[in-house]
């Protein structure tokens, strides 16, 4: 890259030290302070707030976070997969009316969606009625983890969907056919045709997935109820709740660190795989 | 008679109320080279795929070695399809692409080895197995395009335009060679293109189509010199096309035809070509021979020479025909020099037969 093209990258830069390293940096200050009821930032010099991210309670968020998020990109890319190919293989119009379908939820509020799911799957909602009717003896459909999971997957499909239309509008139709004529069925082209060669869409959209549900903060709040914790909930009420920022801060940190080193291991497993 | 290894039965394809195909009906015997030749549009690759499965029928049947496959998902049918864009899979290199249908059967590991390894060295490629499909030629890449289908031994392989996307020099190279290999292998090849020298060139039958139905069906050599209508005489090859005012019959299977008041023309034909309808006269440049006025004679054609263009090997000379109307497009005759002014036409070759409109 010539010198000069580099400097269209300058103010992108003065934004991220500006908005994320510097803050950043204060998150790390403060994350390595006791709690103190004369300074909200904390005073002194600690290690406790790591090793207390490291304790059963806190472990066990994580691990939830985790597991929630792996489930929920798993289904996402399940329900992306047939959405995207459609669309890919749509004539123009149709094309343009499916992408504007899977585009309407994005620009609807987190709040607004969650709150849809509230009517429909809570206390006396159409769910629960229509399950009582059936003989099955439910009281609410929230504050489960697979009601979480729902909420989950709304929320990141669209990324998931949008991450696989541009891998899959470069596979040929024809290659499709060369792998039928060969005697591939359906699904036999799509674990050796379609799937390694959309990798690429597969992965960035997973990426996506999973950073966007392990940091939700609105979904697992209002649709997990007391059944469900996740890592963004817990750094909520340390802020708000417990006025705990050092744990607040170190959590945050481990969040960063985790997300960021499952981030590198993913992209390094699918250069190796597309890497040809 | 042998039975047919593939057998189309008024076959027809519509979108919605436009028919693209049919009805059409043809046959191939074991190890034949049939070409499926017309202009673009003419339904030649629908056809095409209607045969591999990606098309479905909507009438007719399409049997292979005996066997009705019209309603067969492709995945069941036993047929090889070289792809006119190749379609290699780009992620497998040279030796899985050309794995990739046996090992969908189940096949042994060494017998999959053995299989592509002769197929690889029958297209001439063993030297490339481990490439990937970017990193060869469009020449090498359809190599491996037809040996990914030849491995399979399909009972027949349909090729897709195969040579239309390689350069001159090499499609006039692989002609040869695709030619060679089907008769080596005596395996039945049909072939779509809208090449009619390429269809000249390597076929047993052609099948010529326009707007989606078979307008003639013949070996190479019927269907240039016995072309059926002006449309094949002017398709395959280049033709003077004159239409006839009046055919008598002059005896000895000749027949005196005039095409105004002043041209009158002897031409053998086989049956009275007033009962077929053939009321035009096609004849090919080179079965015109030309020359001054003073080579007039009872049986030619006379005119003005009204321009020639130099084409090398031969030249073409152009010739407005006494009373033929002034639209009308002039003769085209060969000759090996230019001439001016008044000349007369003489047949000399197999050349000039009688065609229906």
């Amino acid at each position: 890259m010539r010198a000069r093209t580099g400097l269209l990258f300058v103010p992108y830069l003065l934004l991220l030290l500006a908005f994320l390293v510097v803050p950043i940096a204060g998150l790390v200050e403060i994350s390595a302070r006791n709690q103190s009821v004369t300074s909200i930032g904390g005073v002194g010099l600690t290690m406790a707030n790591y090793q207390r991210v490291f304790e059963g309670f806190y472990l066990d968020i994580i691990f939830d976070t985790v597991r929630l998020a792996a489930i929920a990109t798993l289904i996402g890319a399940t329900l992306a997969y047939p959405l995207a190919y459609v669309i890919v293989r749509s004539q123009p119009l149709a094309r343009t009316v499916l992408t504007c379908l899977v585009m309407v939820p994005l620009m609807t509020s987190v709040v607004v969606k969650v709150f849809g799911w509230f009517i429909l799957l809570g206390r006396g909602g159409p769910a629960v009625r229509m399950l009582q009717k059936l003989g099955i003896e439910v009281q609410t459909l929230l504050n489960t983890e697979p009601s979480v999971v729902v909420g989950l997957v709304e929320f990141a499909l669209p990324f998931m969907v949008f991450s696989l239309v541009p891998a899959l509008d470069r596979i040929s139709p024809a290659v499709e056919e060369a792998a039928a004529n060969l005697g591939a069925t359906p699904f036999q082209t799509f674990r050796l045709v379609i799937l390694p060669l959309s990798a690429s869409g597969l992965t960035s959209g997973a990426l996506l997935c999973f950073g966007i549900s392990s940091s939700a903060y609105v979904v697992p709040a209002i649709m997990g109820g007391h059944a469900v914790r996740m890592i963004a909930q817990q750094i909520y009420d340390d802020v708000l709740v417990a006025f705990d920022w050092p744990a607040a801060a170190a959590f945050s940190i481990a969040l960063l660190v985790l997300l960021s080193v499952l981030i590198f291991a993913a992209l390094r497993a699918s250069r190796r795989a597309t890497d040809v | 008679m042998t039975r047919p290894i593939l057998n189309l039965v008024d076959v027809t394809r519509d979108y919605g109320n436009a028919t693209v195909i049919g009805p059409v009906s043809f046959s191939a015997e074991q190890g034949e080279f049939i070409s499926l030749l017309g202009p673009s549009g003419c339904g030649k690759s629908t056809l095409l795929r209607c045969i591999a499965g990606f098309e479905p029928v909507n009438g007719g049947r399409i049997e292979l070695n005996g066997k009705d496959v019209s309603r067969e998902a492709p995945h069941r049918r036993r047929v090889g399809l070289v792809f006119q864009s190749f379609a290699l899979f780009p992620h497998l290199t040279v030796a899985r692409n050309v794995a990739f249908g046996l090992r969908l059967r189940r096949t042994g590991k060494e017998e999959t080895a053995r299989r592509v390894g002769e197929t690889l060295e029958l297209v001439g490629l063993s030297h490339l197995a481990d490439r990937y499909p970017a990193q060869l030629s469009g020449g090498q890449q359809q190599r491996v395009a037809i040996a990914r289908a030849l491995v399979l031994r399909p009972e027949i392989m349909l090729l897709d335009e195969p040579l239309s996307s390689l350069d001159a020099k090499l499609r006039l190279h692989m002609r040869r060679e695709l030619r060679a290999m089907q008769q080596d292998l005596n395996m039945t090849f049909v072939h779509v293109t809208h090449d009619q020298d390429e269809a000249l060139a390597m076929s047993d039958k052609i099948v010529v189509l326009s707007e989606g139905r078979i307008e003639q069906m013949g070996s190479p050599r019927e269907i240039y010199d016995r072309p059926d209508t002006r449309f094949i005489a002017d398709f395959i090859g280049s033709s003077n096309l004159l239409e006839i005012s009046e055919i008598e019959p002059a005896g000895d299977g000749m027949w005196s035809v005039r095409l105004n008041e002043d041209q009158r023309i002897v031409i053998a034909a086989d049956a009275d070509p007033r009962q077929s309808g053939r009321h035009w006269l096609s004849i090919r440049p080179e079965s015109l021979s030309i020359g001054g006025e003073d080579t007039v004679s009872g049986s030619c054609l006379t005119g003005t020479a009204i321009g020639h263009s130099y084409g090398g090997d031969r030249t073409e000379i152009f010739v407005r025909l006494d009373g033929a109307q002034s639209d009308a497009p002039p003769i085209v005759a060969h000759a090996d020099r230019s001439f001016d002014g008044r000349v007369a036409l003489t047949i000399t070759g197999p050349g000039a037969t009688f065609v229906r409109a």
